[in-house]
């Protein structure tokens, strides 16, 4: 199902039927809940993968892959370079909400994955020799930091993260399980419903009082 | 086709109640006249009368888009998409012609909607970040007009309603002095004529006739039956 699809469905069911022109729930405003009721869901799904096999893990379909990311140094730190991530990672473990950082040459050719650190390893790490041919990395908010010996200007970044898909395009797959749908399906309604019945100012009279 | 009155039946009809009422004769400036004020009276009232607005929630009982009966009747009147060129600096744009009331506004191949809004809401939406106004255009009335965001729309299409035709029974003397019906220069009414009965009753009301619509249909049944 696409995005546009998922919204859509959304918008009649908060409706009532097809939106009419002066609906004020657009589109973009329901995409913009989205990332939140896909974080919901994700976290959902890691709950109960511990629930269930003791071990916290998210399912493979709410993962994306991001390429041709570009790198550039960092000058917070030595040795130190960085990329934007499309979107910050879901807050699920310590950083389980990226699964993968691979760099891509120029000729195509993929290389290993980094080495993922909590903020305290990250401390640690810091203090310990550089391991040769290896990439440590950290997520803070939507940029990942990498710290290693390598030269990787000439190299992008391919990412596999839990997200939605491309937020931007309405048209693009919403890469979610169907099974998690209902649980966003309810975030949504709560939110918009919400919206829905607050009483409004109809009257532009200078007193916020509907 | 929906079935339709003519100018002279109608002013025809007028004149066979006012005598029955003995209310005296109608002459034809004062038919037109009357006519026309009972046509918008029925206009504004399909298209929502304030004063019937509900206490707290600003609908009428009838208004324009309520449900396909309503719509219906106003069809004659409804314009399909016309399209209106953006002034690329001012966001402006006139009015089209005989405009009365807009039905919606549409812009782009797919007729995504541009969406009405008032002056005391266009800074919200200019200045959305989730909903950016190139994306969600909006259009608000101003003078003789609308203006219309983004200013860079280029063009939109715009359903609307337009006023309806003067309505004329037109004539000429005859021998008498008598005016005498003459369609060349008449305007039959656009309404339907079940429209019509509710135009002729307001008219009448205007002359002190007070009548309900189901009257109204009989008189103009024996209208029918008897002849003018």
């Amino acid at each position: 199902m696409t995005r546009y699809q998922f919204l859509e469905r959304n918008l009649i069911q908060i409706y009532g039927g097809f939106p009419q022109d002066d609906a004020e729930i657009s589109f973009d405003l329901l995409n913009s809940w989205l990332p939140d009721a896909i974080g919901t869901a994700a976290k959902n799904c890691y709950k109960e993968a511990i629930q269930i096999d003791g071990i916290g893990y998210a399912n493979n379909s709410f993962y994306t892959t991001f390429s041709g990311i570009a790198i550039t140094t960092d000058d917070t730190d030595n040795l130190c370079y960085k990329l934007t991530l499309p979107e910050i990672p879901v807050g699920i473990g310590r950083n389980e909400g990226i699964a993968t950082l691979r760099f891509k040459d120029s000729n195509g050719f993929v290389s290993l994955t980094a080495i993922f650190l909590s903020m305290a390893q990250q401390a640690y790490a810091d203090s310990m020799r550089p391991i040769p041919n290896k990439i440590l990395a950290w997520p803070e908010g939507n940029t990942i930091r990498m710290k290693t010996p390598l030269q990787l200007f000439n190299y992008t970044g391919v990412v596999k993260m839990i997200s939605g898909g491309d937020a931007a395009d309405l048209n693009s797959t919403l890469n979610v399980p169907p099974d998690y749908f209902p649980g966003m399906v309810e975030y949504l309604k709560q939110q918009l419903a919400f919206q829905r019945t607050q009483p409004q100012d109809v009257t532009n009279d200078g007193s916020d009082k509907a | 086709m929906p079935a339709q009155m003519s100018v002279d039946e109608v002013y025809q009809l007028c004149q066979f109640i006012l005598n029955k009422s003995q209310m005296g004769n109608l002459q034809p400036n004062q038919f037109n006249l009357i006519i026309n004020q009972a046509q918008y009276s029925y206009l504004n009232y399909l298209l929502g009368d304030f004063q019937r607005y509900q206490p707290g929630r600003p609908i009428s009982v009838v208004e324009w888009g309520q449900n396909a009966h309503i719509r219906e009747r106003l069809t004659p009147f409804v314009q399909p998409p016309t399209t209106l060129t953006i002034n690329p600096i001012t966001g402006q744009t006139s009015y089209p012609t005989n405009y009365e009331m807009w039905d919606a506004m549409y812009w782009g191949i797919y007729k995504e909607r541009v969406k009405f809004i008032q002056q005391d809401r266009l800074s919200s939406h200019l200045n959305s970040q989730v909903s950016p106004v190139e994306r969600n255009p909006v259009f608000l009335s101003i003078y003789r007009g609308f203006q219309v965001y983004p200013i860079s729309i280029g063009t939109t299409e715009l359903s609307y309603i337009r006023s309806p035709q003067n309505i004329m029974w037109g004539s000429t003397n005859d021998i008498y002095g008598r005016p005498v019906y003459n369609p060349a220069t008449s305007q039959n009414p656009e309404w339907r004529r079940e429209d019509m009965l509710q135009i002729i009753v307001r008219a009448l009301s205007q002359v002190g006739v007070n009548l309900q619509a189901p009257a109204v249909e009989q008189y103009s049944q024996t209208i029918k039956t008897q002849g003018q």
